[in-house]
């Protein structure tokens, strides 16, 4: 899967961030290119949720620098900074679609009225255009009927997917996501993990926190492993996982190997009664 | 015992005035409490730090201070410090309606800050500006979940003003105790007062029941 082009979408240079006098960016470079899939893994707490709310200033960071598609969202170094208004800093997120773990759809809003909202208030698209959009985003995502149901009447797989489709209807030029499938029930994971497969077919650039190593392996055109506040290692999916360079990093996959080792059986099972679930990674696990 | 109720009906037009002046003095005193709850919980949503403490010292101290002693202080001790005339009027009113703003402000702050942070982020990321977002977003969430507390803020409101006959005002309590001190029927007037109040409340109080079942469905 060699799609990724040389033009960095965006780009992270020296981010710094601390909580009082936790430090937990500690200087972190990171491009990404168009098209490319990069998929952020590393244990909890090591900054993954911080680094990508950083990238589009959801989160601000003490040091740095950000560009999406060469303009800069961000920078400061030392006591120099950039100021910019809110409108401009907007204008340049919204470059950026972002998936939460707890999906964050608007519970007073009808499926399609989440989707159709930042579209029609933002960017002042005629509401006719809008719901046309958002209808076919709903049914790329395999929700063709659920336009008019509120997010609680959906399923955790299906608020996602609405989410996922509300983001995409900003038409950002790279989607972010923040461990997606985490908060689902196990047989829900597959669907979402299913429709973020299916963005990447469509040439899709996507930062994705995850702990699907599995589905990292997968999918990612580069794996990124973040220890501690810092880039530990960064590489090809199979190269990076599979090597046994880096201590810490080997330490982590060896957790999910060894749980895909325990579980395998269950795997085998699972897969003659259930549909997408991406079990076939688990099977090409050295064991 | 012997319950007449017919002396008490007689004096129907006290009651009446009574009742009005309640509710007159109700509708003031919510008025003036939202408004200025508004304001104080705006204060304290606000990222400045000396208007967060001056918003919470406000709803601190009108929420401690003990309804009775507000009403007389306000009354027989604020002239003195300000060395001016204030009418038991514009002291009830005053008195109640601030008491009501602290209440009120906790309301609205814990409304709008019990929307989950998400709904925040999301907004943000979709580039919703901040009056978008409170507009759109986060006040339609937040004021369905304040109808309730508002509501029962209000009931207890009504319920206060009974207190106003402490500075003779003739709310519908003190006109009970007219009648009551020229009938010397006190068993019936206070009957009938009390079952007014329940009259008048209980409508709002299942109103609000009803709307906090259909916001949980
Ligand atoms: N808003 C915040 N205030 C204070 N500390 C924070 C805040 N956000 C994150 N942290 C701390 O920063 C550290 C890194 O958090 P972060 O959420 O980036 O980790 P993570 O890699 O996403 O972990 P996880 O896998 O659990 O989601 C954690 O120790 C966390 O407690
Ligand atoms: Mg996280």
């Amino acid at each position: 899967m060699t799609k990724k082009s040389n033009d960095v979408i965006l780009s992270v240079r020296g981010i710094q961030k601390s909580f009082g006098k936790q430090h937990v960016l500690r200087g972190v470079d990171f491009d990404v290119h168009r098209g490319e899939v990069v998929c952020l893994i590393g244990a909890s707490g090591s900054g993954k949720t911080s680094l990508l709310r950083c990238m589009n200033l959801l989160m601000e960071p003490d040091q740095g620098e950000i560009l999406i598609e060469g303009a800069p969202l961000f920078r400061r170094n030392g006591r120099e900074r950039l100021r910019l208004s809110s409108s401009k800093v907007s204008a340049v997120r919204i470059k950026t679609g972002m998936v939460f773990q707890s999906f964050n759809l608007f519970p007073h809003r009808t499926a399609l009225e989440n989707i159709i909202e930042a579209p029609i208030v933002v960017k002042k698209v005629p509401r006719a255009d809008a719901e046309a959009q958002a209808r076919e985003l709903l049914s790329r995502m395999g929700l063709p009927d659920a336009g008019n149901k509120y997010p609680s009447q959906l399923s955790g797989g299906q608020q996602q997917r609405v989410a996922i489709a509300r983001a995409l209807a900003m038409q950002p030029t790279i989607m972010l996501f923040d461990e997606p499938t985490s908060a689902l029930d196990p047989e829900l994971v597959g669907e979402v993990l299913a429709a973020i497969r299916q963005l990447a077919a469509e040439g899709m650039t996507m930062v994705i926190v995850t702990h699907e190593i599995g589905f990292a392996y997968e999918l990612a055109d580069r794996v990124v492993f973040m220890d501690q506040g810092v880039i530990a290692a960064d590489g090809p999916p199979r190269e990076l996982l599979l090597s046994g360079d880096n201590a810490r990093l080997a330490a982590f996959v060896s957790r999910f190997t060894e749980q895909a080792r325990l579980l395998s059986p269950l795997v085998a099972a699972a897969d003659a009664s259930s549909i997408a679930t991406p079990s076939k990674d688990s099977k090409s696990w050295p064991t | 015992m012997n319950f007449d109720i017919s002396l008490v009906l007689a004096n129907w037009d006290l009651l009446a005035f009574g009742l009005l002046v309640t509710l007159k003095y109700t509708a003031y005193t919510c008025a003036i409490g939202l408004v200025i709850g508004l304001f104080v919980a705006l204060l304290q949503l606000t990222p400045w730090l000396p208007l967060r403490l001056l918003g919470r010292v406000w709803v601190e101290f009108f929420r401690n201070i003990p309804l009775l002693v507000l009403l007389l202080w306000t009354y027989y001790a604020l002239p003195i410090f300000l060395q001016i005339q204030i009418s038991k009027e514009v002291a009830g009113i005053l008195g109640l309606g601030f008491y009501a703003s602290g209440f009120y402000a906790e309301i609205l702050r814990a409304g709008v800050q019990s929307i989950d942070r998400g709904q925040t982020d999301a907004a943000v990321v979709l580039g919703m500006s901040y009056f978008q977002r409170m507009r759109r977003i986060i006040l339609p969430q937040a004021l369905r979940r304040m109808v309730p507390p508002l509501v029962g803020q209000t009931i207890m409101q009504l319920k206060n003003t009974t207190l106003l006959s402490v500075l003779t005002i003739p709310d519908l309590l003190y006109q009970a105790g007219y009648i009551s001190s020229t009938t010397y029927r006190p068993m019936e007037v206070y009957t009938v007062i009390g079952i007014l109040f329940i009259l008048i409340l209980f409508p709002l109080s299942a109103l609000s029941r009803r709307f906090e079942r259909r916001e949980a469905a």
